[in-house]
């Protein structure tokens, strides 16, 4: 058996001199490859299984003492060497790689993506639920009424008596005949009664609801309109709580800079009575709501004891409180339902 | 109301400097709003000159006769020649004319100018021309009494007055006069108050030419007749009476009738003026008979019903009380002898009569809201003296009957106003807020208040009149003491919560008038038979189209989608909460009113109520458009039938409600395409939803496909079961099992997921259908429902033979219960 040259050690020709050769043969076709496929091909040629320097690390063992430490060591050092550029290699195509990757997803992030539908509430709606929670907020509660409403409790019990002026003040719908003692609520006020005879005293609620009056539309009349009520019964009730209770309520709907006034007006289920007026710089003075202390007449009427309890009431028409506050020029709007005019609110009242 | 402030000048002494809009601040401070502040012939400039017509040519034209007039306009504008078109005018008679370089109303200027071949120089104006009065049919013709030639006209025509439309409300009756607003203001200003209605008062003359009774003495409780004789009816009414008519917007019609309306005016006494000659005997007041009838003067022939107040003779009704005159003793320019009437009647007589009769005059407003009933007398005597001063006469009779007894006193405290305010108002400022009112005091706290005020009869209205003299701008700002409130109620919150769920899954909300037509329901195919057509008639609709209240909310819904589609808003849903009525005509009928002097017994409260229809809170939707736009990322996916019944059974269960639901044949709905939905334990009906009947989506020009939903929402409420308590969530490992059921095409899905849980017990955590497939080799009239269960055990772990057997157990159950065998 041939004894094998000492400085080679197959078939390869393999070299102790050789080795930093075919290293440095081998970092350079690392540092050739272009892409991760290409560096694959790479390593298994330089670091896979067959790679000269791998036959020659399996057969190391096979040498005699003498020569197996400067192998060992000559060809440890080049695998380790490779090693690392295989790695270094590998990072810096995966980095460039992924780099263009991303470059190549980078797309237009203004196309517009307006895939699905998105709904709206409406503004009254919105402005009742942000009414409530300004009065829930006082400890008020929110009590509601029937729209389809006894005559009685629409005008008898509120002090309106059959004959009086104030009843065709408000046109009425009667329902199937004037004398059915059925009516569409022209206000949110029999809900007062409603409320003094089924709640025990003090009385702190708010009451708002649709109410009907016949005029025909137009831009500033709508036969179907919203108020808000407000009714407080309570022992030392006066004049001045209710002037404080508007001016936190008109600084809820239209900002805390607004400016308010009380003025002598009729109502006959309050007595005194006044019109709330808001102040709406070049429109001056616009006229919000009716109020005032509820008229003993009709404390008394629900049972009332009038020498210790006293109350006030009001009643604000929203549809107007929400024209002026986003500048509604037209009542069409608000009635006829067009979604681009509710979804100009979106889902918030701002 | 309209007043000139000259004339409140006459009677309220108000400082000559004040600006008009500082009395209107005042008044409405004081509860008169001023609506606005006019100035009488508003943009004319004039020069305004009185002329004497000196000559009259006719000129004849194709198209119509006019008159050339030679008119004397005095040294500083000299002799014109005038074209005009007016005849209610002669040769010597004093006109207004507006000579060339004038300006007339609407900024108009005048120049000489070729009229039917003739130069006329400026015009002879009428009152419209010079904005005091709408009437075009003749010039202004002045008394020489009154105007000299070449004189300024502006200050006779009453040009450049201020004057107030003030708003009146229904309890100040006494304001609708310069008297009560004078006083208004004499009292705001601290300025003296002249009355205009003091004065002598006639005295009974018996002569047997009038005699004058009242047989109802409640509906009137006073009444003056006096008669007039000799009168000449001619005699025109000058200038500052025409003006000051002209102001309040009263048209002067001869006078008469100007001084009745102007006394009216100045004292709010409204009178009436009979053509004596055409009164046959005694005059009365009284009920009109059944059967009566009267024409008044606005030539309507009017039937009376045995409410309605008449002035009446000998033969019959003269005129309405309070009301309008009768054409019968109308006054005429034949005019010789006149009745003047003064009475005080019954406000709520007036008012009905006035409603019966679709009447509203200035007098029946003023009767309506009360009159003074010291004045009658008084007002009347002021008539005969104006008509004897302004044209001739002879007062030849007297006649009066008087039932009006002086108010009682009352007692006020005078701590109430500042109680009632939470103000400081001490008794010295109420005592002297009331007096400035009228009240007078006898004794401290005992008071009389005036005849002019009958609004005032408790302490309440006492302590309006003194807060409001004190001022309203005075109230100071407070909050009463904050409250323990519970918040929103079950139902407030089940609103916004169905709102928000809803818009979020893209629909709109809207909020419809309630009004809907018997077409539109039929256009649904809703029918005679059916609940939803027993709707609530309106008496007094406002469209004959549209007189009902709505029983549900589509009908509504479909004209607000079809609006929207029209203006090319195709792609949301929309949908509304509101309250509907139905089965109308289930309901007491007899009215109830219980008396207002103490708390209604409960059983009272209840008869009011038993007359209203069930009314429900409904939430109503419909659903067509898109729920998926089309656009760079693929095609549009248009909202399917489904979705309606998916929104229902969320709006069901986020709300706590358990329910079942059924197939269900009722219109709108597509008979085969249609759920209703239950209660699960009372079987309450919740819902309907499902695709709208495709006929119906024809007819209506609707998307193909639209569906529609509605739920009761206060059904709603009373099904949602509240949340007791809830376990720990577990942790411990789950099993997943699907099984494929094959099962009868008419078999529902409901039916095999109730059938599938009875199976599996406690132990199945959900239940999820994912697939259903149909074919040929399945069977006709087979379909596969794949169902995806997850097991969560109680303790432990599931093993292969506890999953094995729970498989087991919910196909036999499947199997029993809808004859389901394992898809193999």
């Amino acid at each position: 058996m041939p004894q094998p040259d000492q400085h080679r050690l197959d078939a390869d020709a393999l070299t102790l001199e050789g080795i930093p050769a075919l290293t440095q043969d081998a970092l350079e076709a690392i540092a050739a490859a272009q892409d991760l496929a290409g560096l694959a091909a790479v390593r298994t040629s330089v670091d896979g299984d067959k790679a000269p320097l791998a036959r020659a690390n399996q057969k190391i063992g096979s040498l005699d003492a003498g020569q197996r430490a400067a192998w060992g060591k000559a060809v440890g050092a080049a695998r380790g060497e490779i090693r690392q550029a295989l790695e270094r290699r590998e990072r810096e195509l995966t980095e460039s790689f992924e780099q263009a990757a991303l470059a190549e997803a980078k797309v237009d992030v203004t196309l517009p993506y307006d895939r699905f539908v998105t709904g709206a509430r409406h503004p009254l709606s919105m402005l009742i639920e942000r009414v409530s929670e300004v009065f829930v907020a006082m400890g008020y509660e929110v009590v509601e009424g029937p729209e389809i409403e006894a005559e009685w409790l629409n005008f008898d019990a509120l002090n309106i008596p059959p004959d009086h002026p104030a009843r065709t003040m408000q046109d009425t719908f009667f329902v199937e005949s004037a004398e059915s003692g059925l009516v569409l609520r022209t206000h949110t006020s029999p809900v007062q009664i409603r409320t003094l005879l089924e709640r025990e005293l003090p009385i702190y609620v708010i009451a708002p609801g649709r109410v009907y009056r016949t005029d025909e539309l137009d831009a500033t009349h709508t036969p179907v309109f919203h108020q808000v009520e407000g009714l407080v019964v309570d022992e030392g009730i006066t004049m001045a709580d209710l002037k404080g209770t508007l001016d936190h309520f008109a600084a809820a709907m239209f900002g805390g800079q607004v400016k308010t006034r009380l003025r002598p007006s009729y109502f006959p289920f309050t007595e005194p009575s006044a019109e709330v007026d808001v102040w709406w710089g070049e429109r001056g003075w616009v006229e919000w709501g009716g109020c005032g202390m509820v008229n003993p007449k009709v404390l008394r009427g629900c049972g009332v004891d009038t020498d210790k309890y006293s109350g006030f009431a009001f009643g604000m028409g929203l549809e107007r409180t929400l024209m002026f506050r986003y500048g509604i020029s037209d009542m069409h709007d608000l009635v006829e339902g067009d979604t681009r005019f509710s979804r100009a609110f979106g889902v918030s009242l701002s | 109301m309209r007043v000139s402030l000259e004339w409140l000048r006459e009677f309220a002494a108000l400082p000559k400097n004040v600006k008009p809009a500082a009395i209107a601040e005042v008044l409405t401070w004081r509860g008169f709003e001023v609506e606005q502040i006019l100035v009488q012939g508003e943009g004319v400039k004039g020069p305004l000159v009185v002329g004497k017509v000196t000559s009259i040519k006719p000129v004849v034209s194709p198209k119509k006769t006019v008159r050339l007039c030679q008119v004397d306009l005095g040294p500083k504008h000299g002799r014109r020649q005038i074209i005009c078109g007016a005849f209610n005018f002669e040769e010597g008679d004093l006109v207004v004319v507006a000579p060339p370089g004038s300006v007339i109303t609407g900024g108009v200027k005048l120049s000489a100018r070729q009229v039917y071949g003739h130069t006329s120089e400026g015009m002879i104006v009428s009152a419209a021309e010079v904005g005091i009065g709408e009437d075009h049919d003749g010039i202004l013709v002045v008394s020489p009494k009154e105007a000299k030639v070449g004189q300024d006209a502006a200050p006779l025509l009453g040009i450049g007055d201020v004057v107030f439309d003030v708003a009146v409300m229904p309890d100040r009756g006494y304001a609708l006069s310069v008297r009560g607003l004078a006083r208004e203001l004499a009292g705001a200003f601290g300025v003296k108050f002249k009355d205009p209605a003091k004065g002598r008062a006639l005295r009974p003359v018996r002569d047997g030419s009038i005699s004058g009774s009242t047989k109802n003495k409640t509906a009137c409780d006073r009444v003056v007749f006096a008669k007039i004789e000799a009168f000449d009816a001619m005699a025109p009414s000058p200038a500052w009476l025409v003006k000051r008519l002209r102001a309040s917007g009263v048209r002067p019609l001869g006078l008469a009738i100007d001084i009745t309306n102007y006394l009216m005016l100045e004292t709010g006494q409204p009178l009436h003026a009979f053509d004596a000659s055409k009164v046959k005997g005694a005059i009365s007041v009284r009920f009109a008979k059944s059967g009566e009838q009267v024409e008044t003067i606005d030539h309507t022939k009017r039937k009376l019903s045995k409410d309605d107040l008449v002035i009446a003779d000998q033969k019959g009704a003269l005129s309405l009380a309070g009301l309008m005159g009768g054409a019968s003793s109308e006054i005429s320019q034949g005019t010789r002898s006149v009745v003047i009437e003064a009475a005080h009647f019954d406000p709520v007589v007036v008012a009905k009569s006035g409603r019966r009769h679709k009447l509203s005059t200035e007098a029946s407003r003023r009767f309506e809201r009360g009159v003074d009933p010291a004045l009658p007398n008084v007002v009347a005597a002021k008539a005969v003296r104006m008509i004897q001063d302004l044209s001739s006469g002879r007062l030849t009779g007297v006649s009066e009957v008087d039932f009006t007894k002086p108010l009682p006193a009352m007692r006020f405290d005078l701590q109430a106003p500042a109680r009632t305010v939470g103000a400081e108002i001490s008794p010295a400022e109420a005592t002297k807020a009331l007096k400035s009112v009228g009240c007078e005091f006898v004794g401290s706290t005992r008071l009389r208040v005036p005849t002019w005020r009958p609004d005032l009869t408790e302490s309440a209205d006492l302590v309006e009149e003194v807060v409001r003299v004190w001022g309203y701008q005075r109230i100071p700002s407070t909050l009463p003491k904050a409250q323990v409130g519970r918040g929103l109620n079950p139902t407030q919150k089940l609103r916004a919560n169905v709102a928000d769920l809803l818009t979020r899954r893209g629909l709109v909300e809207v909020l419809n008038q309630p009004f809907v037509g018997e077409a539109a329901l039929a256009d649904l195919r809703i029918n005679s038979s059916d609940e939803r057509s027993q709707m609530l008639a309106m008496a007094n609709p406002l469209s004959e189209e549209e007189p009902f209240f709505r029983s549900t909310l589509l009908p509504n819904l479909v004209a607000t989608a079809k609006r929207n589609l029209n203006r090319g808003n195709d792609d949301y849903g929309i949908f509304e909460i509101g309250q509907v009525t139905y089965l109308a005509n289930k309901r007491e009928r007899r009215v109830h009113r219980p008396a207002l002097t103490k708390r209604p017994s409960k059983s009272e409260v209840a008869k009011v109520k038993a007359l209203l229809p069930a009314q429900f809170e409904v939430c109503g939707g419909l659903l067509y458009g898109l729920r998926e736009r089309a656009g760079w990322w693929g095609e549009p996916k248009p909202r399917e039938w489904v979705e309606a019944v998916d929104l229902v059974r969320d709006i069901l269960s986020e709300n706590g409600v358990s329910y079942e639901t059924e197939p269900v044949e009722v219109a709108p709905w597509h008979p085969g395409r249609a759920a209703l939905f239950r209660d699960l334990a009372t079987g309450a009906l919740l819902g309907i939803a499902g695709e709208l009947h495709p006929g119906v989506v024809k007819d209506l020009c609707l998307p193909v496909g639209a569906g529609a939903f509605e739920v009761n929402l206060d059904q709603v409420v009373r099904s949602a079961a509240p949340l007791d308590s809830v376990g720990a969530v577990s942790v411990l490992p789950i099993a997943k099992e699907d099984i494929a059921l094959l099962v009868d095409e008419g078999v529902s899905v409901a039916a095999v997921e109730t059938a599938i849980k009875r199976g599996a017990g406690e132990t199945l955590e959900s239940l999820r259908l994912f697939d259903v497939y149909r074919s040929d080799s399945l069977g006709r009239g087979k379909k596969s429902l794949a169902f995806a269960m997850k097991f969560r055990p109680k303790s432990g772990t599931l093993t292969a033979e506890d999953l094995a057997k729970l498989r087991a157990e919910v196909l036999r159950s499947a199997e029993k219960a809808v004859g389901a065998t394992l898809r193999t």
